[in-house]
């Protein structure tokens, strides 16, 4: 059961890590920078836990349901410190993108083009559209869970800076 | 006091130009600047291209009286601090109808206040330990977390560089996946040859993801889903060009460094 928690634990302090890195490449304000860190860690820790323990087996809805939570969680977030759901959000996203498989497609198109059997040629192809088209849905996934979000709550998720009084002060 | 219907338009687009550069998706657009329109009682209409703005003014209460610009869409530099700010104003202006004078006032603050300049040394070595730890989601050993920060931290210095020097952005791509997988393929070889074998595969595919338009690609498909299709759709073929370009620069590593199967 430890092993358990602490294979949760490590993936979500390296998620943070990964998410904080993409939230700071997008220049958030400092607060959001660290709630995107935050969300990033719970968003991967959730499809992380749905895959290894939970036996989900096709990644592409277990990566929609963390999206999906991603965005739930950013509206919670964005609503506290108000600001544009996608500020906290996007970034969080990003460390679920689907980086091995899309190389691993790339492998096997080498592998596809560089033998001449025709065995092999064949299940190369047939591996890389596998890969592929597991890269495209993550992907495709991973945008459309937070924009279900950001689309469903269209009212509250644009009008979320309202009060913000950011230039009321300044007057 | 309701402004004259060519100032509004003309801070209309300059609004409109820092949304768009700061990253927002065409749907934020859209709305901040009909909240401002109608703020003062015009109505607005707005078609979007890649590479251009049109925008139709038009007076509620007399229809004929009407402004069109056409504006160049700017450079997009992601600041989400700025966007936040912009946002907010386009609600200020919304609830408190502020002379368009004290508005210009307001966007260039908001400009100025989130110009960020940054230590380039920090920057690449946030960049570093993000995409190592991200090496490590992705299954890599200690080896290949290492190899990946190198591999980061260097790409994305020279990255820094070619942005300066004004070098085209497909060319970029390609060249800097193909040094960035090529780094941990050549070095990486070396250290397996004397030390032992790690997940270089993992390495090698994390290594080039500091270039990834994932922003931009949210964008798109949240363009797309809210029937902004025809924007949405040239600029996810944009991002796809500019993936193809990753793939050219890692493949020219596999073909180089004979790297064909997966450990």
């Amino acid at each position: 059961m430890s092993s358990v928690f602490w294979g949760i634990g490590a993936d979500m302090i390296f998620a943070a890590l990964a998410g904080f890195g993409f939230a700071y490449g997008a220049k958030p304000p400092v607060p959001a920078l660290i709630l995107a860190a935050l969300i990033a860690a719970f968003g991967h820790a959730f499809r992380f836990t749905l895959l290894n323990f939970l036996g989900f087996e096709m990644i592409v809805v277990a990566t929609f349901l963390a999206s999906f939570l991603v965005g739930l969680l950013g509206l919670m977030a964005s609503k506290f410190y108000k600001t544009p759901l996608e500020v906290i959000t996007f970034p969080a996203l990003l460390p679920m993108i689907p980086g091995f498989y899309a190389y691993k497609s790339i492998l096997l198109l080498f592998e596809f083009l560089n033998t001449s059997d025709e065995m092999a040629k064949t299940i190369a192809l047939s591996n890389f559209f596998y890969q592929l088209f597991i890269t495209i849905g993550v992907t495709f996934a991973l945008a459309a869970g937070v924009s279900t979000m950001i689309l469903v709550f269209a009212k509250k998720s644009f009008s979320i800076t309202r009060y913000s009084n950011i230039f009321k002060k300044r007057v | 006091m309701k402004p004259k219907i060519g100032d509004l338009a003309l801070f209309i687009s300059k609004y409109l130009a820092a949304l768009h550069a700061c990253g927002a998706f065409v749907s934020r657009e859209n709305r901040c600047t009909q909240r401002i329109a109608h703020a003062y009682g015009y109505d607005i209409s707005i078609n979007f291209f890649f590479n251009n703005t049109a925008l139709t003014l038009k007076d509620k209460q007399n229809p004929h009286i009407k402004e069109t610009l056409v504006l160049s869409n700017p450079a997009v530099q992601i600041n989400l601090a700025e966007l936040r700010e912009l946002s907010a104003l386009s609600w200020h202006i919304h609830d408190d109808r502020p002379e368009l004078a004290q508005c210009y006032k307001h966007l260039k603050t908001a400009k100025e206040r989130n110009i960020k300049v940054r230590n380039i040394w920090v920057v690449l070595l946030v960049v570093g330990i993000s995409f190592g730890a991200l090496c490590r989601l992705f299954g890599g050993d200690f080896v290949a977390m290492a190899f990946t920060f190198a591999a980061t931290f260097s790409g994305a210095g020279l990255r820094h560089l070619l942005t300066l020097w004004g070098i085209d952005m497909r060319l970029q791509y390609i060249f800097l996946s193909f040094y960035s997988s090529a780094f941990v393929a050549f070095l990486g070889g070396i250290w397996a040859a004397y030390f032992g074998e790690f997940s270089m595969h993992i390495a090698i595919a994390t290594s080039i993801l500091y270039l990834i338009p994932g922003i931009f690609f949210i964008n798109c498909v949240i363009d797309i889903l809210d029937n902004h299709v025809l924007v949405g759709f040239s600029r996810i073929v944009n991002i796809a060009i500019l993936i193809t370009c990753m793939a050219i620069g890692v493949y020219l590593t596999l073909v180089i460094f004979e790297l064909g199967a997966l450990a």
